[in-house]
């Protein structure tokens, strides 16, 4: 249960910090894509020998690169294209699943999440990774925003506005792989979008958006594992749950 | 002296030649009004003058210098796009909006506070970006541009979408702001009352540059004609 609260802070912490350029960018659907081809990343990883975590956020940096020069290079919207990427994904993991009959019960702990059998190697590896992704959002989020709010002020300041763009799908791909472990391939979107749009919900400013989406998600981490721990309820949904709960109570504030 | 020069200037997106062959050059303290139909290519000479489009052939100099080698030069073009790119109902305030897109060594809440003053928008700087209106944003869009002192002052269509009166309050603004910084304007607009009351000078664009002079000997029904066709050779004078 330490490792879990430990794995669950670092990723409620974490998540909705880099959620809310999620929300802000409208890319909920991307972070689905990249989940699911982490997924494909994981399997490809157990039928090639590589470590399935390893693999998994390689392969999720290389379809969010993919679908970010597809984005730039050509004339189909960006919802299609993730869209494409996404059921690719979807569908190459699961033919990959039929080629790995022995590993399933691994694979199902990666689609749904098993935060209660994350080892300490596996904590110091995401603690790395998440570290590093929290030192790239602090530097980077002046620019991060700047081209947020408007791509061309920006680029006309002198913003390199492609390697942004580039940058906060490899910081997304890193995390939503590092995160897999915590909610699972299925709702780890959740934890990125959920808190940082429960926060735009009641904040003033963008600075309070930032403060209340970490704050948010370090709560739901730690009182979904808590509540999963004394209903007997599987982690990942209930810290999801926890998030969905949250953001109802946001709506009903935000509406009065 | 030149602020801005182009040679020959060509942009192609996909198979269609957006603009064409476009040579021109702006001095300094020039007003200069980009007007033409939907279509015509305003908004991409403007955005390919600022490196935000590609180039097939030509050359854009800007004090005298390709724009890739300004250096600290480029801190001092201004450009105030038609709108934000995020949605109303973000809590970005004003002040972050002014912070977020300014370089640190530009930036100083003073500075901010009196920047804001001289677009009469001083009360705005702790108010939500979302809920101000049309004319009050492109306000605070050219104070936070006003923090870098710059030379030229880009602007793209920047009364879309407001009303009369805030319109009339933005040019207003902008011709007290031209005369007390001297800046070089040039700006996108459909709107030929508005160019013949503040331009000093009239680029008519049609993919090619067709015509230019002060607005007076521009704005007549036969050079309107050549530009729009019949049914747009309207306009007013004031």
């Amino acid at each position: 249960m330490q490792r879990a609260l430990a794995a669950g802070v670092l990723m409620g912490l974490l998540c909705p910090a880099l959620g809310v350029f999620v929300v802000i960018r409208r890319m909920s659907f991307f972070g689905d894509a990249i989940a699911h081809s982490a997924f494909t990343g994981i399997a490809l990883g157990l039928l090639a020998g590589v470590e399935p975590s390893r693999a998994a956020i390689g392969f999720a940096i290389l379809v969010a690169l993919g679908m970010g020069w597809l984005q730039a290079h050509s004339r189909i919207p960006s919802d299609t294209i993730i869209g494409v990427f996404f059921s690719g994904a979807a569908a190459v993991g699961i033919l990959l699943i039929g080629l790995l009959q022995g590993y399933n019960t691994n694979l199902f702990g990666y689609l749904f999440g098993d935060i209660l059998t994350v080892s300490w190697a596996d904590l110091r590896v995401t603690a790395w990774l998440l570290t590093g992704v929290g030192l790239a959002v602090v530097l980077l989020r002046r620019p991060l925003l700047q081209v947020a709010l408007n791509r061309d002020m920006a680029a006309v300041q002198g913003v390199p506005v492609a390697a942004m763009e580039y940058a906060l799908m490899v910081l997304l791909a890193v995390t939503v792989a590092a995160s897999i472990k915590l909610v699972g391939i299925i709702l780890v979107t959740a934890l990125l979008v959920v808190p940082a749009a429960a926060a735009r919900n009641v904040s003033v400013s963008l600075r309070q958006m930032f403060v209340l989406s970490v704050a948010f998600g370090l709560l739901c981490s730690v009182a979904g594992l808590l509540g999963s721990y004394l209903l007997n309820t599987a982690s990942g949904a209930t810290i999801v749950l926890a998030c969905i709960a949250l953001f109802t109570a946001s709506l009903v504030r935000a509406e009065r | 002296m030149a602020v801005l020069e182009t040679e020959n200037l060509t942009v192609v997106l996909g198979d269609t030649v957006i603009l064409e062959g476009i040579t021109l050059a702006v001095e300094e303290g020039e007003v200069v009004a980009l007007i033409g139909p939907n279509g015509a290519g305003k908004t991409t000479l403007l955005k390919a003058v600022l490196g935000l489009a590609p180039l097939r052939t030509g050359t854009v100099r800007l004090f005298g210098r390709p724009l890739a080698s300004l250096g600290p030069e480029r801190d001092r073009l201004g450009y105030v796009p038609q709108r934000l790119e995020v949605d109303r109902s973000l809590p970005v305030t004003v002040a972050e909006l002014m912070a977020i897109n300014t370089p640190r060594r530009y930036w100083s809440r003073d500075r901010a506070l009196r920047v804001l003053a001289e677009v009469d928008a001083e009360r705005l700087f702790g108010r939500r970006a979302g809920h101000l209106s049309g004319g009050e944003l492109q306000r605070v869009l050219i104070a936070l541009n006003l923090l870098r002192d710059p030379r030229i002052l880009f602007l793209d269509e920047p009364a879309t979408g407001i009303d009369r009166e805030g319109e009339k309050r933005f040019y207003e603004v902008l011709e007290s702001l031209r005369a007390s910084r001297r800046m070089t304007v040039i700006m996108v607009s459909h709107d030929l009352s508005v160019v013949y009351r503040h331009a000093s000078r009239v680029l008519c664009i049609n993919r090619r540059l067709l015509c230019q002079g002060p607005p007076a000997a521009i704005l007549n029904d036969e050079t309107l004609e050549r530009l729009y066709g019949h049914a747009a050779a309207v306009y007013e004078h004031h």
